[in-house]
This record gives structure tokens, sequence and C-alpha cells, in this order.
């Protein structure tokens, strides 16, 4: 049985000093965990956890069933991936699934593809195809139509933008609200 | 939302306004005002904006903007704005208005605050409804209508500064530079809204 690689950086005056550089953690871990591999010059990794802490104690953690690192490690593609925010209580904010994401470790943005499925800890819960997160910004983002729906409406928008911080979601250009009537 | 129901007691608030008023020989027959109007007994203004508001619980309700924000508030209540051109439909009610925000409790799914600026219009067929800001209390259920607020069904027309309307009591408060008019009565659709006497008004 293979154990999953984890990854941790914890956030110093924006988002982290780097506790464990990823390719040094790929480096120790590919010797050691039979999970790693290299083919070529990609890393391949299954289970992969990735954590990055800000001081103020939120983070987001990303969960893929699958890795694949470019050669230097700065750049990974990830399947199966779920992909977690929290608060400064570590209370979930945010969950969101896909079926494939494409991960810049630096920089900690990413880009999820494949039927973006996200909820919040409202029980809100959106749709769409395609989501980016800049992790300069802390931003959700998307130009795709998102379908969101909760206990009681469905709200549409030509595109989202989500502030992690703030909690915060804007639909533009152009939103809609259906609430159904009373039977 | 109970944007529609509170127009659908404007109606019944509005024959409590007309209090003491009788149809006039001239075409049409003005109530001015500096002070505010109260209650009274219903005759001529008994069907003005007399709205259909009861049975629109069981329609859809449709918001459609220029943009929407969601925000869940510090005590997980929710805050809705709508920016830009907002339009609200419900049945065959119909709002319209530059901004609206909409307040929910936590855990709850109808909302205890409403909130519209910018030329709120509210129309129905044969019935209109508009002012500068509405705001909508559901604690105090009191819907109020502020800034060169008019209501007008066919060609009778009431217009004030503010309408304030309580819909616990049926009863309607004209305030500031309150005026009332009622004019003959139509054939049905000759007077809806853009009629003389609604336009003679502020």
């Amino acid at each position: 049985m293979s154990t999953p690689a984890r990854l941790h950086r914890d956030s110093g005056s924006t988002f982290g000093n780097l506790c464990l550089s990823l390719i040094g953690a790929l480096a120790l871990l590919s010797p050691l965990d039979a999970s790693a591999e290299r083919v070529r010059d990609e890393i391949r990794v299954s289970g992969m956890t990735f954590v990055s802490t800000e001081q103020t104690g939120r983070q987001f953690v990303v969960r893929a069933e699958r890795a694949r690192f470019e050669a230097g490690g700065e750049i990974a593609h990830l399947d199966g991936v779920t992909i977690r925010f929290s608060d400064e209580s570590e209370r979930v904010d945010l969950t969101i699934r896909c079926a494939a994401a494409r991960f810049v470790v630096g920089s900690e943005s990413f880009r999820l593809d494949g039927t973006v499925d996200g909820i919040d800890a409202g029980g809100r819960r959106f749709v769409t195809d395609w989501l980016e997160f800049d992790g300069a910004q802390r931003v959700l983002s998307t130009s795709a139509p998102v379908e969101i729906t909760d206990a009681g409406a469905e709200y549409r928008g030509g595109g989202m933008r989500y502030d992690v911080a703030t909690r915060r979601l804007y639909l533009s250009p152009g939103a809609s609200m259906r609430r159904r009537g009373k039977p | 939302m109970r944007w529609r129901a509170a127009f659908s007691l404007v109606g019944v608030a509005c024959t409590l306004l007309a209090g003491g008023l009788t149809r006039a020989d001239p075409p049409t027959s003005g109530v001015d005002g500096d002070k505010t109007l109260q209650a009274a007994t219903p005759r001529d203004l008994r069907s003005l904006l007399r709205l259909q508001g009861d049975a629109d619980a069981a329609q859809d309700l449709t918001i459609e903007s220029e943009s929407l924000e969601l925000e869940t508030l510090p005590d997980q209540g929710r805050l809705l704005t709508f920016v830009g051109d907002v339009r609200v439909h419900q049945g065959v009610l119909e709002m319209r208005a530059d901004h609206l925000e909409a307040y929910y409790p936590p855990q709850e799914a109808e909302p205890s605050r409403l909130i519209a600026r910018g030329g709120v219009q509210v129309d129905q067929p044969g019935q209109r409804a508009h002012c500068a800001e509405a705001e909508y209390s559901r604690e105090q259920d009191r819907l109020v209508c502020r800034g060169q607020a008019k209501l007008v069904q066919g060609c009778d027309v009431v217009a004030g500064e503010s309408i304030e309307f309580d819909l616990t009591s049926n009863r309607v408060r004209v305030i500031g530079a309150a005026r009332v008019v009622i004019a003959p009565r139509q054939p049905a659709g000759d007077c809806v809204a853009e009629s003389p006497a609604a336009d003679e008004l502020p």
C-alpha cells in the first residue's frame, strides 16, 4: 500500500515561508515513497496532498488521486481533485471537486477543469465548466456560465468571482435568481 | 419576497385612505395636502391599486440584473445585492430598479429586509407604483416608498413625498405634499398609469 505524499506550506507575510520545497519534498519522497515514481523527467505521485497555511490560520488543502509534475516540479497536473478552503478556526468554508487541475506550485494558483462542483459552508452549491484560483489575490474566478443552487433558490451568472477571505461571490456579466413558487 | 404581497394590500389600504372622498362631478378631482393622509372610510379609491397579490406566492419569482453579489455575513445571514437594470418578475407583477438588496437571516429562506433604489417601479396590468427608493421590513411588516412616491390605477392617483404601507393594519400614510386624484370612470385601458391625471402629479 502506497503512502500518500504530503506537502505542507506555511504562509509568512503573504503566503508563507516555504517549509518544505516541493522539489525537495519530491526528491526526498521519491526514493522512499512507493507512490511516487520518476518517468523520464516527470514525477508521478499517487494520493498527493498539498497544504497552504496563512499566518491568520486560514488554509487550503489540495488533494489529488494522481499528480504528474513536469520537469522542475513547478507545475503539476492533477486528476481526481478535491480542494478545501478553511477559515481561522479550521472550519471548512468551501469544498471544490473536479476531474482535473493544473497546479502552479510557486504561486499556489490553479485552474480546475471538467465539471467543477463546489459547495460552501452554508450548503450553497455551484457548478461550472472551469475555475481559476489566483494565489496572490486569493480569488476564484471563471468567465464560464455558472449555476448555483441553495435551499431556496437557483442562481445563474455569465461568470463568477469568489473572494475566499471575505466569502463574497459575484455573478456577472448578467445574473439571475429564480425561486420556485410555493405549491 | 413579499413585494407583491405588499403591493397587493395597497388596494385595501387605499380604501382606507380614501376616507370621506366622493367621486366629484368635474372630470377630475384632487385632494392636496402637505400633511399626512391617514386612513378613513373607503369609497372611490376602493379599487385604486388593488393588486392581486395573495395568489402569487405560488408563482415562480425571478430576478435579473447586470450583476449579483452574494455575501455571507458574520452572523451567517446572507446579503444579496442585485445591481444594474434589476427586473423582478412574479406572475403578472414586474418591478424595476437600479439596485436591490435582500437580507436573509441565518437559516431562513425568506428575506427579512428588502431595499430597492433608483427608479423603483412596480407594474401589473392596469396598475403602477413608483418612487425613488422602497424599503420593506418583515419585522415591521411595513413597506415604505420614498421620493416622489406615486400610486396609479387607471386615472386615479395617490402621490406624496413618501408613502408608507402598514401591512398588518392595512393602513397607508402619504407623507409630504400628499395628493389624491380621483378621475371619473374610464373604459378599461384608457387611462392606465400614463393618464393626464397621473401626469399632473409630481
